[in-house]
């Protein structure tokens, strides 16, 4: 059991935005869905693509192009909402964030990751927990529970608020 | 961690302290009160065994403390004083305090109860003084005969015809008896002789007692010990029968048969004669009439004895289970109701008999199984009210004001979870009656009032909602005062026109508060805004109603469950969205015609009255194609009538309630989600925030501009 | 300590009857007496009133004398009534002692005749 805890924190679960990589720990990940329907909620800003229902739960998506502010797109055969679990006010939450494509399971040993950089990336580096090195490619791991921290969404909310006042 | 035996002696403390709370204050309103001097005495009793029993030796040490100075009072040796309600109130906290923390950590309340001891033990030790003991009323000693191991006894007493001789009272004897508990007494004369044969100094007569005591056999030996060799007696425990034996009594025959004094053969031949069965063997003069009576006494006190052991058993069949079992349970009776809905679908479209008959019988079953679960989670008012008397007492103290709490419909049953979030926004309203509403004693007499005020709370059901009301006879709220201060916070303008109404809803404006000073109750930084604002989130709804020098009204209107709501589901766009049914009024059409005749304006003419609306497309920025046709559903809270236009109206839904999540903790217009049917998410609006913006934004004033 | 007092009393439709009227405390020291008293009454007349208002205490003795005198009065065709009897100490003393019932028994001719049964006390 340890054993494979050890093993499953350095595996990640890498995805596609537009053409960028990244990645998230595999033990954050719950599972991976198709793209369904999702209910928008009125008067929340655009990133918060609305909430789905997963088996009798009902969960948040969010759209991570949005929220990394890259152009929107349409969704595709590709196009996958990854069920993570998350801390959100202290505590654990689970939402889903919609992704272009999902990859591949990576190993990583954390030599093979490297710090955030301080430029380079139109990423809030506060996002970002590291950046991995696979086949020659950068790949972006994400710090998920900053992601998605409610007083960053709040935060954000009230931006789009004032903006459409 | 503490293991299982000792959490449940806790939650068994933490009942009976609610309970000794209850009683220490009704004592204090009726100190002469036998039965709730018992009820403190056999809480404290309890709570020493008890704690003993599972390692709770300091609780334990302390509490026998406490009970020595009620047994002294039960027995009528102590007066109950304020003082003694005071001390056992703070008793109650300290046990409490005891209960609450680690064991390590009760040595810093050492020194509180041992001061709390000797406070005890003087006020105990004062009894000795016989002066203190005569300037208290005497309480009667009344015998509880039922107590819980109290045992019926069937006395046969059939004294030695010189039992008189040798100075016996008979009729001392009797009453002696009697002090043991309830008791029946029947004589048979039949052996007394005709004036003329009488021996006036002898004894003819003999006796059954029925006796109800939890004395025990020995006791009623004692009784007779100095005539046990001038008598016959009998005494025999009477076997109540079994419970489940589904017959109520034992039957009169029976009873004779089982003393001999008739023969089951004697008694078939009289019984076909059909009459009652005791006229009809006292006239075969097979039995006396003295008999018959006795036995039918104890055939009574048999039957008293069943009804209080089956309401005994009743309450002993309730369960204790934790809270989140329950929450567990209604979770998955919601899973169930969509489940069940999405079934009704699925049968609805195949037009299979077969499948529907089956959906039908789900849906039947569902509907009984979610009644039945959240009725499990419904708890009385009372248990909130209680505390309330408490919190009253203290704040009158502090304040300096009479205050008395007067209570109705403490049996009204309400969601646990619900009545546990009223709980902060009650004590609100409490603290801010008896602070601001409820005058100074003095002030009331000159204002021709009592000087004690009353703070009233009721609560009692109407419909799908409890409504719960504080009512104080203080000084009430003054309009003009509210307004002025509305304006000089900016939250309303100097020359704008309010209704009496109106005005006193200024008090839930976010940042209002009346007091003069800022008192350590009400100056707490929480205003009448958060009790709005806590009572909304419970989908409840709060109003004022006041008139200067007469007091205030704060009523609550609340849902009597936070998991399951009735509801009308209604289409926007793609998107459907779900109105509690309790605040719909009607739903009427709206034409593009309607909306031209409108000149612009969001009104629907209704049966000749305007109704604003609000067009939810435009509110929630939905794009796509109107349909020609609309609808309007018309709600209505607290009196104001607000439409809300969607494009079709699906029908009623029965709406498991989910929440959003923290993500969506800002989002107003919308309170909550459900899974429909086919899976798909839709939206609960909340209809209290959507009216009251539509009210700042200014749509309900042309109404009264109209 | 007892005082019995016997006296004629006529009616105005001409039915005699003697008032028996006893005073004082009534117990087992004086019962003896109250016997002979009553029995004498008896013997001599056939309707015959005890007015007890005055009657300060009464035990058991008492009242199985009045159980006695009434089976007298039956068995010999004569009436005894007991009047003013609802005194505390009457009533108190014959209900703790379960003298007391629903309906007659069946030694009374008539349910009205049996004194033990409240609705007969006056």
């Amino acid at each position: 059991m340890a054993a494979e805890d050890l093993e499953q924190m350095n595996q990640y679960l890498t995805f596609k935005l537009d053409e960028e990589v990244f990645a998230l720990e595999i033990a954050k990940v719950r599972e991976v869905l198709d793209f369904t329907d999702v209910t928008k909620v009125p008067q929340t800003p655009n990133f918060m693509r609305g909430v789905i229902n997963l088996r009798g739960s009902v969960v948040p998506v969010v759209d991570m192009r949005i929220k990394f502010s890259m152009s929107e797109a349409e969704a595709t055969v590709n196009t996958c909402i990854i069920i993570a679990e998350v801390i959100m006010d202290g505590e654990p939450s689970v939402l889903g964030a919609l992704v272009d494509s999902v990859q591949e399971v990576l190993e990583l040993d954390p030599d093979q990751i490297e710090p955030p950089p301080r430029i380079g990336t139109k990423l809030d580096t506060e996002f970002i927990r590291g950046m991995g090195k696979h086949n020659d490619d950068f790949i972006i791991i994400l710090d998920i529970n900053r992601v998605f921290s409610a007083d960053e969404i709040s935060l954000i909310q009230q931006n789009s608020d004032a903006a459409e006042a | 961690m503490q293991d299982a035996p000792q959490n449940a002696f806790k939650e068994e403390a933490y009942e009976l302290l609610s309970e000794l709370e209850d009683s220490l204050l009704e004592l204090e309103e009726q100190p002469d009160d036998h039965d709730t001097v018992s009820k403190v005495f056999r809480a404290m009793h309890t709570i020493k065994g008890s704690g003993a029993m599972f390692g709770f030796t300091t609780i334990s040490e302390f509490t026998h403390e406490v009970e020595t100075v009620f047994d002294l009072v039960r027995n009528g040796e102590l007066p109950v004083s304020k003082q003694l309600v005071d001390l056992s109130l703070k008793a109650r906290d300290h046990i409490l305090s005891l209960l609450d923390c680690e064991a390590e950590e009760q040595e810093q309340y050492a020194a509180q109860g041992a001061e709390l001891v000797v406070r005890f033990q003087a006020l105990a030790g004062g009894v000795s003084a016989p002066a203190e003991v005569v300037a208290t009323t005497i309480v009667e000693v009344q015998k509880d005969a039922h107590k819980d191991d109290a045992t019926t006894y069937r006395i046969r007493f059939r004294p030695a015809r010189d039992i008189m001789h040798n100075g016996t009272s008979i009729a001392q004897l009797l009453d002696e008896l009697a002090e043991l508990g309830t008791c029946r007494t029947i004589a048979h004369k039949t052996n007394i002789r005709a004036l003329d044969e009488l021996d006036p100094e002898g004894c003819y007569a003999s006796w059954d007692i029925i006796l109800t005591s939890d004395c025990g056999e020995d006791a009623i030996r004692d009784v007779f010990i100095f005539v046990e060799d001038d008598c016959e007696l009998i005494i025999k425990a009477i076997d109540i029968g079994d419970d489940d034996d589904g017959m109520d009594r034992k039957r009169l025959g029976d009873i004779l048969i089982e003393r001999g004094e008739i023969s089951q053969a004697e008694i078939d031949e009289v019984l076909a004669k059909n009459k009652r069965i005791g006229d009809l063997l006292v006239e075969a003069q097979l039995v006396s009439r003295d008999q018959v009576d006795s036995a039918l006494l104890e055939q009574q006190e048999i039957r008293k004895l069943k009804e209080k052991k089956k309401e005994k058993s009743q309450s002993a069949s309730s369960l204790r289970v934790p809270a989140d079992k329950l929450d567990d349970l209604v979770n998955l009776v919601g899973e169930m109701v969509t489940v069940k809905s999405r079934l009704s679908q699925v049968a609805n479209l195949s037009h299979d008999a077969e499948l529907l008959s089956i959906a039908e019988e789900v849906e039947r079953l569902t509907e009984d199984l979610r009644d039945s679960t959240l009725n499990i989670r419904m708890l009385p008012i009372g248990s909130t009210f209680s505390k309330f008397k408490r919190l009253v007492r203290d704040i009158s103290a502090d304040l300096g004001k009479e205050v008395e709490l007067k209570t109705t419909g403490a049996d009204t049953e309400l969601d646990k979870t619900v009545i546990e979030q009223l709980n902060d926004p009650l004590i609100h309203i409490i603290r801010n009656s008896m602070d601001h509403g409820i005058e100074m004693p003095d002030d009331r007499v000159a204002a021709g009032k009592s000087r004690s005020g009353q703070v009233h709370l009721s609560a009692q059901h109407s419909g799908d909602s409890v409504i719960i009301k504080i009512t104080d006879d203080g000084k009430g709220m003054d309009s003009e005062v509210i307004r002025q201060k509305a304006i000089s916070k900016g939250i309303i303008g100097a020359d704008e026109q309010l209704t009496h109404n109106d005005i006193l809803n200024l008090v839930f404006a976010p940042g209002f508060s009346t007091a003069q000073q800022v008192t350590g109750l009400s100056g707490r930084g929480v205003g009448m805004d958060v009790v709005k604002r806590a009572i909304e989130s419970l989908r409840g709804s709060i109003t004022l109603e006041s008139e200067k020098g007469q007091g205030s009204v704060v009523s609550l209107r609340i849902p009597l469950t936070l998991a399951i709501i009735e509801s009308l589901l209604v289409q926007i766009g793609d998107g459907r969205y779900v109105l509690p049914l309790s605040t719909v009024e009607e739903c009427v059409e709206l034409t593009a015609k309607d909306i031209r005749d409108a000149h612009g304006r969001n009104l629907a003419r209704v049966r000749g009255h305007l109704i604003p609306y609000v067009p939810l497309r435009e509110e929630f920025a939905i794009d796509g194609k109107l349909p020609t046709v609309q609808q309007i559903v018309i709600t209505q809270i607290n009196g104001q009538q607000l439409g809300f236009v969607v494009d079709n109206v699906i029908g009623e839904h029965q709406t498991v309630i989910k929440s959003l999540g923290p993500m969506y903790r800002d989002v107003q217009c919308v309170s909550g989600a459900t899974i429909l049917g086919d899976g798909s998410v839709a939206l609960i609006l909340d209809i209290v925030y959507l009216m009251q913006k539509a009210s700042e934004d200014g749509r309900m004033q042309r109404v009264e501009n109209e | 300590m007892f005082e019995l007092e016997s006296k004629t009393i006529q009616n105005s439709d001409g039915a005699v009857r003697q008032l028996v009227i006893v005073s004082g405390d009534l117990g087992i020291a004086t019962i003896g007496k109250l016997k002979e008293g009553l029995l004498a009454v008896l013997q001599d007349h056939d309707h015959v009133i005890l007015d007890l208002a005055a009657v300060t205490a009464v035990d058991y003795s008492v009242l199985q004398l009045l159980c006695s005198a009434n089976k007298y009065a039956q068995q010999h065709g004569k009436l005894l009534q007991l009047k003013n009897q609802c005194t505390e100490a009457f009533i108190d003393r014959a209900q703790s002692l379960g003298f007391f019932r629903d309906q007659a028994c069946n030694e009374a001719e008539d349910p009205i005749r049996c004194l033990w049964i409240p609705e007969n006390l006056t």
